[in-house]
């Protein structure tokens, strides 16, 4: 209803009654991303909730921590944001792509030095953006695989985050590839006895409790695997 | 106070009485009355009462009953304390006074009637001692009071009681429904006419429908009056004034020493009073209250009024704030609860490998168990097997060692016994040496039977030579060549020692196959001869005994 020509008093002003409602949800959405942009990153937030698409809002709140020099400025959350605006198609536009990382107030050099692990023209498989975020957020394979799994699986958090085995064993070998150190012989060694260990849940997912122990390095873990899963 | 009151009248109503007892001395008496009163009030409560009781046609019978009450409470207080009474004189007839003063306002009735009731009882008299009381009260109170304390100065007594003079002159009319046509019963209400019981709105309006019955109605009270005044008249015809001569009326006149006003003259006034019909009463006008205060107009300019975001500042504030601050709020509270439950599933986690990692060792326990458990058994048995191996060596060892010559023994014994044998040699041992037994046997048979039939032989011939030589007269006969074929032609003379022979005879004859035989028993049967004829007797019992052998193996021949 617009505003009478005249108005006599206070309550004549008429409050929309989503309004209060949005706000809200701006609000919490604002307090839980902390973004370092605000502006930016409302602009994302408004267009994409117009366009009905999924907010960039992080799940949980992360406190941006203080000492955060030299990094990407990339957590788990964000990337978690990401594939949550992105994981419906396998295939992402790089500008689009660099639109949702700008809005998310993300250096845009990260950027480019993200891509630049994978080289791709317009376009670029989503699964492997995320698999690079990944590594970039955690030093070894493991972590960066242990960080995957908990953005991709569909287990409440704190759970046993599961992913299926295939997915994995693409990242896995995605990552092996990419990086020098490791030879493909061990990485489909590797795998394989992961897929022993797994076999016999029969349901084809494995979870972070098979291949991830934080306090233990690699070749422990192979070990350890091996000895647990029966 | 009433009580006092009722004390007064007490007294009043004594003195009449006291009047009859002592009727002389009427004037003289007029200060005795006091004393034997008041002597009699202390001494008498019962008395008195029922002198009250007797008097009680009239007046206040609430009051009486009141005042019966206060008089034996009264009356008790003199028994109480009589040696003070003297002190209490100047007292007493102060409150008597106050009372006879008070009279009046509790009872008007009371007291009235009683003057009234003095009237009707003995009017003149009643009166004329009253009077005669009053005028002579104040200079008989020196005197009644030294005679009180002359008389009894325990008791205090009144020679005249002090009390307010009454006044003659009614201020009222004398209502017509005097309590003499209703007469007056003391205390109940209920009983009481001229309270109303019963439903009120099913009372009798009567006169009220009726207007224009007023001239009716004036009837009727004049009627009523009648009626009263022939009542009154009635009564009036008792004992009262002769009728006046004629010519002259009958005014009452005041015939004391001092004048009094009449007073009882009633001022009668005719007033009238019209009342318009009824009429409904009109509604009440609107109250409007007048109008106070001054006009006054006044113009607003545009914005003047109301400025927006002046307004909308408090409103913003209020909206911006809540916001802020109740997102923050449920931001914590689900951050708060996500860490929660985070961490409660992180510890499931845990728990679940760890209680893995437990079953799984477990698990290897329990197969660890099993197999040393079963490994035992093993072992056990091994070790039994072994034990009974032994054993059984050792027994077969012992058994072998125990039963070694047993062999021998047992082919010795059995050798002893009989059993290995030459199948020959007991084929000849079976077959043919019985057989050749026999034949021997039956040779020697042979010889004997010869023997012993030659025995017979000569036995008989010698009975015959015997018979003969004792008969001498039969020839004998030499048995010998004719031994064998006379054989039986002798021999049928006695029956049993010729069927021997001829037995014998076949006998030797069918086993006589070998001529050898034969030969053997001729020889035999002759050279026995000579021994057998001593021994006749035994070889006939011999012979018997071999002839019975011979039957049987005749028998066993054939």
């Amino acid at each position: 209803m617009p505003l009478p020509d005249t108005m006599f008093c206070a309550q004549q002003i008429h409050i929309p009654p989503e309004l209060p409602d949005i706000l809200k949800q701006f609000t919490k959405a604002a307090i839980r991303t902390q973004p370092a942009d605000v502006l930016q990153w409302s602009a994302g937030y408004f267009s994409a909730l117009s366009r009905g698409d999924p907010l960039p809002v992080k799940d949980r709140m992360e406190m941006p921590t203080a000492t955060q020099k030299t990094d990407t400025g990339l957590t788990p959350g964000l990337l978690k944001i990401l594939h949550k605006q992105c994981h419906h198609k396998q295939y992402v536009e790089l500008t689009d792509l660099e639109q949702k990382w700008k809005n998310l107030c993300l250096p845009k050099e990260k950027f480019k030095a993200l891509l630049q692990l994978d080289p791709c023209e317009n376009r670029i498989k989503w699964i492997n953006f995320l698999a690079l975020g990944c590594s970039m957020l955690g030093g070894s394979l493991n972590t960066a695989l242990k960080h995957l799994c908990e953005i991709l699986t569909d287990d409440p958090e704190g759970g046993p985050a599961r992913i299926p085995f295939k997915t994995f064993s693409y990242v896995y070998r995605y990552l092996a590839k990419l990086d020098s150190d490791v030879s493909s012989s061990e990485t489909e060694s590797y795998l394989a006895s992961l897929k022993e260990n797994i076999d016999t849940r029969r349901n084809g997912m494995i979870g972070l409790s098979d291949f991830f122990f934080p306090k233990r390095n690699l070749l422990e873990n192979r070990e350890n695997s091996e000895d647990v899963g029966h | 106070k009433t009580v006092k009151s009722a004390k007064a009248a007490s007294l009043v109503r004594s003195l009449p009485k006291r009047r009859r007892t002592y009727p002389g001395g009427a004037a003289g008496r007029s200060q005795e009355p006091e004393e034997p009163c008041a002597a009699v009030l202390p001494r008498k409560p019962a008395g008195r009462k029922c002198r009250e009781f007797q008097l009680r046609t009239q007046g206040c019978w609430a009051t009486d009953a009141a005042a019966a009450a206060g008089l034996c409470g009264a009356g008790s207080e003199p028994s109480v304390a009589p040696t003070s009474y003297a002190g209490n004189l100047p007292s007493r007839p102060l409150p008597l006074l106050s009372l006879l003063l008070a009279s009046g306002n509790p009872c008007p009735w009371h007291y009235l009637h009683l003057s009234g009731s003095h009237d009707t009882l003995a009017p003149t008299c009643v009166k004329a001692k009253l009077h005669r009381k009053r005028g002579s009260l104040p200079p008989d109170m020196t005197s009644a009071l030294t005679d009180g304390t002359s008389r009894a100065p325990s008791t205090y007594t009144y020679t005249s009681r002090p009390r307010a003079l009454p006044c003659q002159r009614s201020r009222y009319r004398d209502s017509l429904t005097q309590p003499d046509e209703e007469p007056m019963r003391y205390g109940n209400i209920m009983y009481d006419r001229r309270v109303i019981r019963g439903n009120t709105y099913a009372l009798q309006t009567g006169p009220l429908l009726g207007q224009p019955d007023s001239l009716e109605l004036q009837r009727q009270r004049e009627a009523k009056k009648r009626a009263l005044a022939r009542k009154q008249a009635q009564e009036q015809l008792r004992p009262q004034t002769p009728e006046p001569v004629e010519g002259r009326k009958h005014v009452d006149v005041q015939t004391e020493l001092y004048l009094e006003e009449i007073a009882d003259r009633i001022i009668e006034v005719d007033m009238e009073c019209q009342t318009d019909a009824f009429l409904d009463r009109p509604p009440t006008p609107l109250f409007i209250p007048a109008k106070t205060g001054k006009d006054v107009a006044t113009q607003i300019l545009e914005g003047e009024l109301f400025d927006f975001d002046l307004e909308v500042k408090p409103v913003l504030e209020v909206l911006v704030g809540k916001i802020i601050e109740q997102s923050l709020l449920e931001v914590m509270e689900e951050e708060e609860l996500a860490n929660l439950r985070a961490s409660q599933r992180e510890y499931e986690e845990l728990r679940n490998s760890e209680r893995a990692e437990v079953q799984r060792l477990e698990e290897q326990e329990r197969r660890h168990r099993e197999e040393k458990e079963r490994r035992k058994k093993q072992q056990w048995e091994i070790v039994h097997k072994h034990n009974e191996t032994s054993q059984k060596i050792a027994a077969r060892a012992f058994a072998q060692r125990y039963l070694a010559d047993l062999l021998p023994s047992v082919f010795g014994s059995l050798r002893d016994s009989g059993y290995f044998y030459d199948p020959i040699e007991r084929d000849i041992e079976i077959g043919f040496l019985p057989w050749l037994m026999n034949e021997v046997e039956k040779t020697m048979e042979y010889s004997m039977v010869g023997r012993t039939v030659l025995d017979m032989l000569i036995r008989e011939v010698v009975e015959k030579r015997l018979y003969m030589y004792e008969h001498k007269e039969e020839t004998h006969r030499s048995p010998e060549p004719e031994d064998e074929p006379g054989g039986p032609g002798a021999v049928t003379e006695s029956l049993e020692a010729s069927e021997f022979p001829e037995q014998s005879m076949s006998q030797t004859q069918g086993l006589l196959l070998d001529g050898d035989y034969v030969q053997r028993t001729t020889y035999d049967r002759r050279s026995s001869q000579e021994r057998k004829f001593m021994e006749e007797t035994e070889l006939l019992e011999q012979d018997e005994e071999s002839a019975m052998r011979k039957s049987l193996e005749e028998e066993e021949l054939s």
